[in-house]
């Protein structure tokens, strides 16, 4: 018996693989294993890390396909002067339409309705729209616009603004409901897929991909346009709008067997009331413009009243198609074709029949047809079964009442299907004698999410570059999450192998769920203007997202990572973030995470001679490096080009750490000294006094005295202590204290500014009027105060933060600049929590503190309290709170 | 974004599963008058089941006598299990959570439909079985099909059983919390409901937890996700069976680069030693989680046990063949060891009736044929004498003779298990093969050097008498191994000597 599944499995459970499960290994024995092969084993699921890497994705491009959050009734009017022939179409097909919104005896269903873009407008009466030309024409032209009935209103406190188009979260009585509802009849609102009008079929054309997708406030405006060879739109003016005054619930774009080598010319739209299918009759390639005929719609009484949940067209054969309603009553129809008249839709009188199951209340329901053309496949919440019309037969072949639930299936090819449950991606084969259960993947996803969608990309294995004959990439996606489940199932010869572990893939910045996700069965020709396919190209494909909160739909190219990334020593894999806002983040994260994590050990004892000649070679390194980096600055000023290398760097940037520090002080006039020698350049440094109002709440402009202060707050009566905060306070200064040029900062201010767009200028200088000038003024103060200071020791004006003018330069330098403040904000940040919270040396107040900026080493702690301008200068507080300090380490360690 | 290792119970979770199992129920009530020959699958006739039926019939008004009852069977179940004091084991547990859910609704203001929640979704479960080895019951076989009901169902009457059927709950339920309420009206119209999930302090953090840990798993970042995976299952409440897989995971990464980390093996046999497989798997019951991947018991081979086989023979054969032949003798032994290992688990159930296990034996048996018979063919097989050659012969035949066998019973298990039957013959029969290389093939050269194994497979013809080819052409046919080892039989030398040589 011809299995498709080569490794061995039990019947009906088949490889069932999961995280740390590579279960199911054919022992390759030593005499087969000398002809060149690798492994001993044929895993059930690969998990070496070239296989893996082989099919690792990640995003290089995003990009806005189409946005359709313009469309509304007015636009719809313009359309109408602009591509008039395809409304006329409509209307005129339309004529006979019953035009009553289909209404549900519940609320919910019409508040879902209610929130299918951003932020809903209440309005307690409904005028229509008198305009007489329009009467003739389209009966109730103001669908488009939101229609919220009174009672609605009544209960609707808050306007809801949150969620996604079929994604509700309710807002009652004020009172947040945590329940998510979702109309699982309401699919895919954006679909496309290969078109071959007959035109195109004599003149032996290949399909043209169209793009249809539903947009407007109830989303009952169809759209339809042309895709070009580059997966863009071939013009988006052309677009074909259609109002079909009701909610587009699904758009059915029929798959054709591959041995045909063809594709339909008419692609279907469940609304909330009818059926409609609509037939292309011709597109212009040039202008993209397309004559689509919109037959007329079949009505949900031609089956049994109840609303279509899903249609299906037959793979093998053009015009039929089958439908299922929301209770799994199922029927057969045609597209009937005669002489004269308009086609026209037909159910079959005798193919018709029901898989109603009372114990499945979710009205989800799925129809495709299975390996043969007289198998359909009925998929509903907790049923999958198989109709054989031609015995008159149906099998059911997964019932999931228990564990899981069937979230979506998507039909591969002519033997192949995937079943996405609550637990596992299962890939199917509805081929052969009896309906295989190939290979499973336990997704580890949250199963209470019902929002999953799957999306299946075939690849051949030859053109990825990959070992294996075939690749398939499925795709999990969730209203709720924006990111991306990846999952890949390789398939060699009579051998179906799942490589790695599931993967995420996170598609933009975007914070919303993704609704749907389509990716096409074809290759572009990529960006690539050539027209030559490059073979970067064929490794990796083209998905298009379409947001759930949004109504923009993303163009996204995914391709092989090709890095060599080595994600099995942790977390380089960051690197791929090409966005230049991004990168710094990613720094800040890597200082963060370079922050020791444990308590540095006991310094060996240096004598004094060999610490005076650290600190001198330390002092070398730094000076030199910050000599290399004015000659790049000054390059970089000079030649205008590249500013991107504006960056504050630390002083531990700049040189490695300096190994031992007996004398604080020491090191604190070496820090002077670096900063006289450079005060003449233009530099700016960031200076003690920060960190100190930071950590002790004070500003303290010496080393020596807040090292004496921390020392002090630290003290828990180690023997190391004095050591370790040594080394904690140096690793402080030396991460947080450093260099950068301002010369440089405004010059790419004002390069910014003239890349601005006119609008964004124009709001920039509204902002610099009313504050730049004060900003300006208190930067250019403080940096002659930080020189000043230098200098003059005593005469700070107390009132100068040095964040304050960063921060203000921040405001008018843009993003980039905003960047790197961030990169020193969370650096400091970062150091804090190594070092603990000295919140018990909250002195009073931010008083100066000059006085003792000049006082000897061997100033004791305890000394350093007794300041004269402090009001409560007590010796016995400080020990109280000393005190206090070993109670609480006492809980924390016990 | 991830599943939990937990499960997450509130009031509200809680009272819409209620609502939702009693409509359910109600509607298929409704819709048997209508249509009374519907059955979707009919529920097996076990002695859970009936008990199932049993504890349900009884009226709520007597609810104290039934619930003694019930103790009482749980308790006289428990000791007929052997099982009464072991409070460790799978069924106590879930009784004594069941117990608590009991309390639980007590508490809760509808004192008299206290039972409720519990019988209702008892009752829809009496109806189906609850699957061990998927999550879904799955029925592949196209021989099993029904005939199709070509009857669709009419709209009103659709619509009339569903209203009696919300009647009847919502009399039940007087008094609804108003999301409860709306959640209810939306499931009852078709529309998916997500309760939501649970804001209790510990959830979140278990929420939090969780998310980290996959993302760093699936990032690689291994060291991170060892640390989130070590807090985890260090969490009250935290079954370290429902992560198990992740923790292999984690293991066969990191344990390579640091010592002092246990392997994936030693943390897979770990939790084979810990967890029972005796317990009885009661359909009647509701557990709150599922046993897939997560649990073993009588009819069910725990999945970790099975991964800690195949890991366990992974790891014997995962060197490179350099070092291969350096660690041979160890791994003789721990083969050994493995196959002792299965030998005894297959005495009993469920891994007496797992066609697996006896799989992953028959191939313990094959690799070690492989790895003694290989001596035949390499160059140390000129130091062997006669005596040793005799000796080492009737091992290989012995493994070849117990492979055999294994397979046989894989084969002859009702729940079928597909494996590449016609290669393993294959394997077999070259194995087989090795052992009279040197006697029938005289002017063999004695230089067969690694890669001479590769001509080996097709030199034999030439080589070697008709006798092998007919094995070649038996096993082809996939037909009667009876035939293959009635050949084998001239090479016996008793099965006795196995315990001499090992």
């Amino acid at each position: 018996m011809e299995r498709a599944q080569l490794l061995p499995n039990k019947k009906g459970v088949g490889v069932q693989l999961g995280f740390g499960i590579r279960n199911s290994g054919l022992y390759i024995s030593t005499a087969e294993r000398q002809q060149g092969e690798r492994g001993r084993w044929i895993h059930g699921g690969v998990d070496d890390f070239e296989a893996s890497r082989d099919v690792k994705l990640h995003m290089t491009s995003k990009e806005r396909f189409i946005d359709c959050s313009y469309d509304s009734v007015s636009n719809l009017a313009d359309s109408t002067g602009s591509s008039e022939d395809a409304l006329i179409d409509s209307v005129s097909d339309s004529d006979g339409e019953n035009h009553t919104i289909y209404e549900s005896a519940l609320g919910v269903q019409n508040m879902s309705a209610l929130k299918e873009s951003g932020q809903i407008k209440l309005f307690k009466n409904v005028q229509l729209m008198t305009e007489s030309s329009y009467d003739t024409k389209v009966i109730n032209p103001t669908t488009p616009s939101t229609y919220v009935p009174g009672a609605v209103i009544k209960n609707l406190e808050t306007p809801v603004s949150k969620g996604g188009f079929d994604v509700t979260s309710t807002v009652l009585r004020g009172s947040p409901l945590p329940s998510l509802i979702v109309d699982p009849t309401s699919f895919n609102t954006f679909n496309m897929g290969p078109i071959h009008t007959t035109t195109a079929l004599r003149m032996n054309r290949d399909a043209n991909h169209i793009v249809a997708f539903a947009s407007g406030e109830t989303l009952s405006l169809l759209n339809v346009g042309l895709l070009d060879d580059r997966a863009g739109l071939q013009n988006p003016d052309n677009i074909v709008k259609f109002d079909l005054n009701s909610k587009i619930k699904n758009i059915v774009f029929p798959r054709f067997s591959a041995i045909l080598n063809r594709a339909s010319d008419c692609f279907a739209v469940i609304t909330t009331n009818s059926l409609c299918v609509f037939q292309v009759r011709s597109i212009d390639l040039v202008t993209g413009f397309m004559q689509i005929d919109k037959l007329e719609p079949l009505h949900f009484h031609a089956l049994e009243d109840l609303c279509f949940a899903d249609v299906s067209f037959n793979p093998w054969d053009f015009n039929e198609f089958a439908v299922v309603d929301v209770k799994g009553n199922w029927a057969m129809g045609n597209i009937v074709k005669k002489a004269s008249r308009p086609s026209r839709l037909r159910l079959s009188g005798n193919k018709r029949g029901s898989v109603y199951d009372p114990e499945d209340i979710s009205s989800f329901h799925q129809v495709t047809w299975g390996a043969e053309y007289f198998c359909l496949i009925l998929i509903s919440r907790s049923n999958l079964i198989e109709l054989n019309l031609k015995a008159k037969t149906e099998l059911r072949v997964i019932e999931a009442k228990s564990w899981s639930t069937l979230r979506d299936f998507k039909r591969i090819n002519d033997q192949f299907c995937i079943l996405t449950t609550s637990k596992e991606i299962i890939l199917i084969s509805f081929k052969g004698r009896d309906i295989e259960r190939v290979i499973s993947w336990k997704h580890c996803l949250d199963p209470a999410d019902i929002t999953f969608k799957s999306e299946v990309r075939h690849v051949n294995g030859t053109d990825w570059g990959s070992a294996y004959d075939e690749l398939f990439f499925v795709f999990i996606t969730s209203s709720n999450k924006p990111q991306v489940l990846l999952h890949v199932f390789a398939k060699s010869g009579p051998v179906f192998q799942s490589i790695g572990g599931s993967s995420i893939l996170q598609i933009g910045n975007s914070k919303s769920g993704i609704s749907s996700m389509i990716a096409p069965q074809i290759s572009w020709r990529g960006n690539s203007s050539s027209g030559v396919i490059d073979p970067k190209d064929m490794q990796g494909f083209c998905c298009f997202v379409r947001e759930a909160d949004s109504s923009a739909i993303w163009r996204v190219q995914l391709s092989k990572t090709d890095l060599p990334i080595a994600s099995n020593l942790g977390n380089a894999n960051t690197s791929i973030i090409n966005d230049s806002a991004d990168i710094s983040n990613t720094e800040a994260f890597e200082n963060y995470l370079d922050l020791q994590t444990t308590l540095p050990s006991d310094m060996n004892d240096f004598g004094r001679s060999r610490q005076e000649a650290i600190l001198q070679q330390y002092g070398y390194e730094v000076s030199e490096a910050t000599n290399k980096l004015l000659g790049t600055w000054n390059q970089e000023g000079s030649n205008d080009g590249d500013l991107r290398n504006i960056r504050a760097y630390s002083i531990y940037d700049l040189a490695p750490d300096v190994s031992a520090v007996e004398n604080m002080e020491e090191l604190g006039s070496l820090l002077q000294q670096f900063q006289e020698h450079y005060q003449d350049q233009e530099i700016w440094f960031g200076e003690i006094a920060g960190i100190s109002s930071l950590l002790v709440q004070e500003e303290i402009t010496d080393l020596e005295v807040l090292y004496n202060k921390l020392l002090q707050c630290w003290a828990f009566g180690f023997g190391n202590d004095v050591s370790v905060t040594k080394e904690i306070v140096k690793a402080v200064i030396l991460k947080s204290l450093g260099v950068c040029s301002p010369s440089l900062i405004s010059q790419s201010t004002a390069k910014v500014y003239e890349q601005l767009p006119e609008k964004d200028r124009e709001l920039i200088d509204l902002w610099e009027d009313s504050d730049v000038g004060a900003s300006e003024e208190s930067f250019s103060t403080s940096k002659n105060s930080i020189h000043d200071e230098t200098s003059q020791m005593s005469s700070i004006p107390p009132s100068v933060k040095s964040s304050q003018p960063k921060s203000s330069q921040v405001k008018i330098s843009g993003p980039r600049r905003a960047g790197e403040s961030y990169v020193q904000r969370l650096s400091r940040a970062a150091s804090q929590p190594v070092v603990g919270r000295p919140g018990a040396s909250k002195s009073q107040g931010s008083a100066s503190v000059d006085g003792f900026t000049t006082l000897p080493d061997a100033m004791t702690p305890a000394f350093s309290l007794t300041s004269a301008s402090q009001p409560v200068p007590t010796l016995s507080k400080s020990v109280n709170s000393r005190r206090q300090k070993k109670k609480k380490k006492l809980g924390g360690f016990g | 974004m991830f599943e939990l290792p937990a499960t997450q119970n509130s009031r509200r979770i809680r009272t819409i599963r209620k609502l939702r199992y009693q409509y359910i129920n109600a509607l298929n009530r409704e819709y048997r008058k209508v249509r009374p020959n519907f059955s979707p699958s009919a529920a097996l006739p076990t002695p859970e089941n009936s008990a199932a039926e049993e504890v349900s019939d009884v009226d709520g008004t007597s609810a104290s006598t039934a619930s003694i009852r019930r103790k009482r069977r749980r308790k006289r179940l428990l000791t007929i299990l052997g099982l009464a004091g072991d409070s460790d084991s799978e069924l106590s547990d879930s009784a004594l959570s069941e117990d608590l859910h009991d309390v639980e609704d007590d508490s809760e203001a509808h004192k008299h439909h206290h039972r409720y929640h519990y019988d209702t979704e008892k009752e829809f479960y009496s109806r189906h079985e609850k699957p061990q080895d998927t999550f879904e019951v799955w029925n592949t076989d196209r021989s099993r099909a029904s005939p199709m009901n070509c009857h669709s169902m009419s709209y009103t009457d659709c619509k009339r059983i569903e209203r009696v059927a919300n009647r009847r709950v919502l009399a039940k339920n007087t008094h609804l919390a108003q999301p409860t309420k709306l959640s209810y009206f939306a499931m009852r119209n078709g529309l998916d409901v997500d309760a939501g999930p649970s804001t209790a302090f510990r959830d979140i953090h278990i929420h939090h937890l969780s998310e980290l840990l996959h993302l760093n798993v699936m990032d690689g970042n291994w060291e991170r996700a060892y640390k989130c995976f070590t807090i985890l299952i260090r969490l009250p409440g935290i079954d370290v069976r429902s992560m198990w897989g992740i923790g292999v995971r984690i293991l066969r990464a990191l344990s390579p680069r640091d010592e002092s980390l246990g392997t994936s093996e030693e943390f897979l046999s770990w939790l084979s030693g810990v967890y029972t497989f005796k317990s009885n798997f009661n359909q009647s019951m509701n557990f709150s989680l599922d046993p897939v991947f997560r649990s073993g018991s009588k009819t069910h081979a725990a999945k970790f046990v099975i991964t800690s086989l195949w890991e366990a023979l992974f790891a014997l054969i995962a060197h490179d063949d350099s070092d291969y032949t350096k660690h041979s003798k160890t791994m003789d032994h721990q083969l050994l060891q493995l196959i002792e290992r299965i030998s005894e688990m297959v005495l009993v159930p469920p891994y007496i009736e797992d066609p697996e296990v006896w799989y992953i034996n028959s191939i313990c048996h094959l690799i070690r044929a492989d790895t003694l018979s290989e001596r035949f063919v390499s160059t140390d097989s000129v130091s062997l004498t006669g005596l040793e050659k005799d000796i080492a012969r009737n091992q290989v035949t012995q493994h070849l003779t117990h492979a055999q066998s294994c397979i046989k019973t894989c084969n002859s298990k009702d729940n079928g298990f597909y494996f590449p039957y016609r290669s393993i013959q294959e394997q077999l029969a070259l194995f087989e093969k090795r052992l009279y290389i040197g006697q029938t093939g005289t002017g063999l050269p004695v230089d067969y050097g690694p890669g001479g194994a590769e001509t080996l497979i097709r030199s034999p013809f030439s080589l070697d008498t008709q006798g092998i080819e007919a094995v070649e052409t038996s096993s082809l046919e996939n037909e009667d191994e009876e035939d293959f080892f009635g050949r084998t039989e001239r090479v016996h030398f008793g099965f006795d000597s196995d315990s001499s040589n090992s």
